[in-house]
C-alpha cells in the first residue's frame, strides 16, 4: 500500500498491544474450553482469535493508506510509479513532440546517476511517455536517441540534439538527439 | 461471471439454481481463467479483441450454463453457527479494502513498468503489435499475457482507466474467498474454515499486494483453486473437478512464468496420489496437465520463440548443472528465507502454522493421502521456487528481497484453502 507506513507508529503499536492483551486475556478465560476441544479446532480457535487481535491493526492500515491516497490528484496520482523508482514523472516530457510516431528510439543512462532504481527504470518512463513508438536496444540502430547524463554523440552518430531537461540537483541533463545512418 | 458459470456448468460442477449459487466464488475464478486463457490465445492469433469480441468470447463461454439448468438436488443446509457472524468482518475489511484499493494509484514497479503498458498496448494497438511487445525498453517481454489481457478487456468499457486494476485483482481474491467458503461449508469444522478466512481477508501480505496490481495474487489464487479443485476429484471422484483443475491450471500457466512449475508439480502429484487406485485415473490426471499446459502457455511460447523473445524462464537455465553446482551456497539461503517469509506472522498471520497443525492432526487420524497430497503440491512448489532463486542470473539476496514475499503467496493460499479440507472429521479416502 503506497501510503501505509513502514514501521507500525505509536498508534499502531498501541492497536497491536491492545489486539494481544485481548486475546490473551480471551484464550486464558476460555482455556477449558478450548481443552474440550478436538485439536485442530483448539487450534483454530487460538489462530482466529489471534487473527481477530489484529483486524484493528490492519484496519487502521488501510485507513492510515486512504489517508493519504485520498489526497493525490493530477501529477502526483499520475507519476506514483516513476516517482517510487526516484524518477521525476515529467522527466522525458515533450520528447514526444520531437520523435516522430513512427520512429524508433533507444534509451542510454549514465552510470553517474546516482539512484539505481532510477537508472533501471528510466527505459520504462520513456517508454510510457513515447508511447506507441518502438524502442530498440542498440542506439546505433535507432532513429532517436533519448539520454540522461550521456552525451548522445558518444553512443552514436547524430543529426541534431536536443536538450530535453537541464540538470537540476544530482539529476544529470536528459537529450533528444536525432541520429545519422 | 457469465462466462465462468458456463464453464462450471459445462465441466457438471453444479446442477440446478441452488447448487449454482454455492458455486459463484469458483465459477467467477473458472471465467477469469478461462476468458484469460482464450483472449491470449486469440491474441497470439493475430485477434484484437474489440469489445463485441469480448462479449463474443463471454458469451460462447456462457453457453456451457445449459447444461446445469434444470433442476438439481437440493442439499439440506448446514445448520447456521454463531461462528458464522464472523462472516461480518471479513465482508467489511473486504469492502473497506476495495473503497482503498480505488483510490490506489499505479505505483509498484512491476505494474507501471510492464504489466499495465501491455495492457494498454494491447488496447490501444488493437492486440498484440509484434513491434512495440518486442521493445528493448519492455521489461519481462516472455511473461504471458493473461493479466494484461484482462486489463485490456476492461480498459474496451472503460477506456484506459487504471484505477480498476487493483478492484480486478480485489475480485478475484474475494472470489477465491467465497469459493474456499463454498468448498469448506459442506466438509469443514467450521471455527477452521472461518479462522482461515479471517487470517485470509486481514493478512497484511493480501493486502498490500492488493494494491499493487501485479500478477502475484492472481496466479497464486489459480494455483491454489485448481489445487482444491483436483483434490475434489480425487476424493469425490467427480470429473467436473478434474476438468476445473485443467482449467484454472491453465489460467495459473498464463499467468506468470512461475505458475508453470506450480502446476507441473499439482498434476505430477495428483497422478501419484491417482495411481494408487488405478493408472487410467492416473493417465487422466497427466492427461489434464498436460491439456492446461498446451492451452494456457504453448500458443504463448511458439509466439515467443517465433519473435525471438529471451525467455527468461528457460528449462536450460535451471538444468545449467556446473553454474548450480558453483553456486550451492545459494541453497540453503535461498531454503531459509523462503521459509521464514513463509510463516512470517506480519505477512500471513498464523496461515502456514495452523495448516501444519491441522495437517499433522490429520494424518493422525488417518487421512493420510489427503495429506501426502498437500505436502506433496506444497513441496514441489516449494522447491521449484528454490530452483528458481538458486539459477538466478541476477544477485540472489537482490532477488530475494524483492520477489520471494510475492512468489510464496501461491503455496500460503493452496496451504490456507486446504486446511478446513483437512480438519474435517472424515473424508472419503481418495481411490
Amino acid at each position: 500500500m503506497l501510503g501505509a507506513p513502514s514501521s507500525p507508529g505509536a498508534v499502531g503499536w498501541a492497536l497491536i498491544a491492545l489486539g494481544l492483551v485481548l486475546a490473551v486475556a480471551a484464550l486464558v478465560r476460555y482455556r477449558a474450553a478450548i481443552r474440550r476441544q478436538a485439536p485442530s479446532a483448539a487450534a483454530a480457535i487460538v489462530v482466529l482469535v489471534a487473527a481477530a487481535a489484529a483486524t484493528p491493526f490492519v484496519v487502521w492500515r488501510i485507513v492510515d493508506d486512504l489517508r493519504y491516497t485520498t489526497t493525490l490528484h493530477g501529477y502526483d496520482r499520475a507519476a506514483a510509479g516513476p516517482v517510487q523508482a526516484y524518477l521525476p514523472g515529467y522527466l522525458v516530457d515533450g520528447a514526444s513532440r520531437l520523435i516522430p510516431p513512427a520512429a524508433t528510439y533507444a534509451t542510454v543512462v549514465s552510470p553517474k546517476v546516482p539512484w539505481a532504481p532510477a537508472r533501471s527504470a528510466f527505459g520504462a518512463l520513456a517508454m510510457e511517455s513515447l508511447f506507441p513508438r518502438r524502442s530498440v536496444a542498440t542506439p546505433a540502430d535507432a532513429d532517436y536517441l533519448v539520454t540522461w547524463g550521456v552525451q548522445p554523440a558518444s553512443v552514436a552518430h547524430v543529426q541534431r540534439v536536443w536538450t530535453l531537461r537541464k540538470a537540476f540537483g544530482q539529476s544529470p541533463t536528459v537529450y533528444v538527439a536525432r541520429t545519422r545512418h | 461471471m457469465a462466462a465462468g458459470i458456463g464453464v462450471t456448468g459445462a465441466a457438471g460442477w453444479w446442477h440446478g439454481g441452488h447448487a449454482l449459487l454455492g458455486s459463484l466464488g469458483l465459477s467467477l475464478l473458472c471465467g477469469v481463467a478461462a476468458f484469460g486463457v482464450v483472449a491470449q490465445l486469440l491474441y497470439v492469433l493475430g485477434a484484437s479483441l474489440a469489445r463485441w469480441q469480448v462479449l463474443a468470447v463471454c458469451a460462447v463461454l456462457a453457453c456451457g450454463a445449459l447444461r446445469g439448468i434444470g433442476p438439481g438436488p437440493r442439499a439440506s443446509p448446514r445448520p447456521r453457527t454463531r461462528l458464522d457472524l464472523l462472516a461480518i468482518p471479513v465482508v467489511l475489511v473486504l469492502v473497506l479494502l476495495a473503497v482503498d484499493l480505488w483510490y490506489q494509484p499505479l505505483w509498484a514497479y512491476d505494474s507501471w513498468t510492464f504489466w499495465t503498458p501491455k495492457a494498454h498496448a494491447l488496447y490501444a494497438l488493437n492486440g498484440l503489435d509484434p513491434g512495440w511487445f518486442t521493445s528493448a525498453a519492455l521489461i519481462s517481454k516472455d511473461y504471458p499475457i493473461l493479466l494484461p489481457a484482462l486489463e485490456a478487456a476492461g480498459f474496451r468499457f472503460t477506456g484506459y482507466e487504471t484505477g480498476l486494476l487493483d478492484l480486478q485483482s480485489w475480485l478475484i481474491y474475494a472470489a477465491f474467498l467465497r469459493a474456499v467458503y463454498e468448498i469448506g461449508v459442506t466438509r469443514a469444522r467450521p471455527v477452521v474454515l472461518w479462522a482461515v478466512l479471517l487470517m485470509l481477508a486481514v493478512a497484511p501480505s493480501a493486502l498490500d499486494q492488493l494494491a499493487a496490481a501485479e500478477a502475484d495474487i492472481p496466479v497464486a489464487v489459480f494455483f491454489a483453486a485448481a489445487g482444491v479443485c483436483a483434490w475434489t476429484w480425487l476424493a469425490d471422484r467427480r470429473p467436473a473437478g478434474l476438468v476445473l483443475a485443467a482449467v484454472l491450471a491453465a489460467g495459473a500457466t498464463a499467468t506468470k512464468v512461475e505458475g508453470l512449475m506450480f502446476v507441473v508439480g499439482l498434476f505430477v502429484v495428483v497422478a501419484a496420489v491417482a495411481a494408487r487406485s488405478s493408472w487410467r485415473r492416473a493417465a487422466a490426471a497427466l492427461g489434464a496437465g498436460g491439456a492446461a499446459l498446451a492451452v494456457g502457455i504453448l500458443p504463448w511460447r511458439i509466439w515467443v520463440s517465433h519473435h525471438d523473445v529471451a525467455n527468461q524462464a528457460s528449462f536450460g537455465r535451471v538444468t545449467g548443472a556446473s553454474f548450480l553446482a558453483r553456486h550451492a551456497a545459494r541453497l540453503p539461503v535461498s531454503v531459509g528465507y523462503l521459509g521464514a517469509r513463509l510463516v512470517d506472522p506480519r505477512a500471513w498471520i498464523l496461515v502456514l502454522p495452523l495448516a501444519v497443525f491441522v495437517a499433522v492432526d490429520a494424518f493422525r487420524r488417518g487421512r493420510r493421502r489427503d495429506v501426502t497430497f498437500v505436502v506433496g503440491v506444497a513441496c514441489f512448489a516449494f522447491a521449484g521456487l528454490v530452483l528458481a532463486y538458486w539459477s538466478t542470473p541476477f544477485p540472489l539476496h537482490y532477488q530475494l528481497a524483492t520477489s520471494a514475499r510475492r512468489v510464496i503467496t501461491a503455496i500460503v493460499l493452496f496451504a490456507a484453502a486446504m486446511t478446513p479440507i483437512l480438519s474435517a472429521d472424515s473424508e472419503p479416502e481418495p481411490g
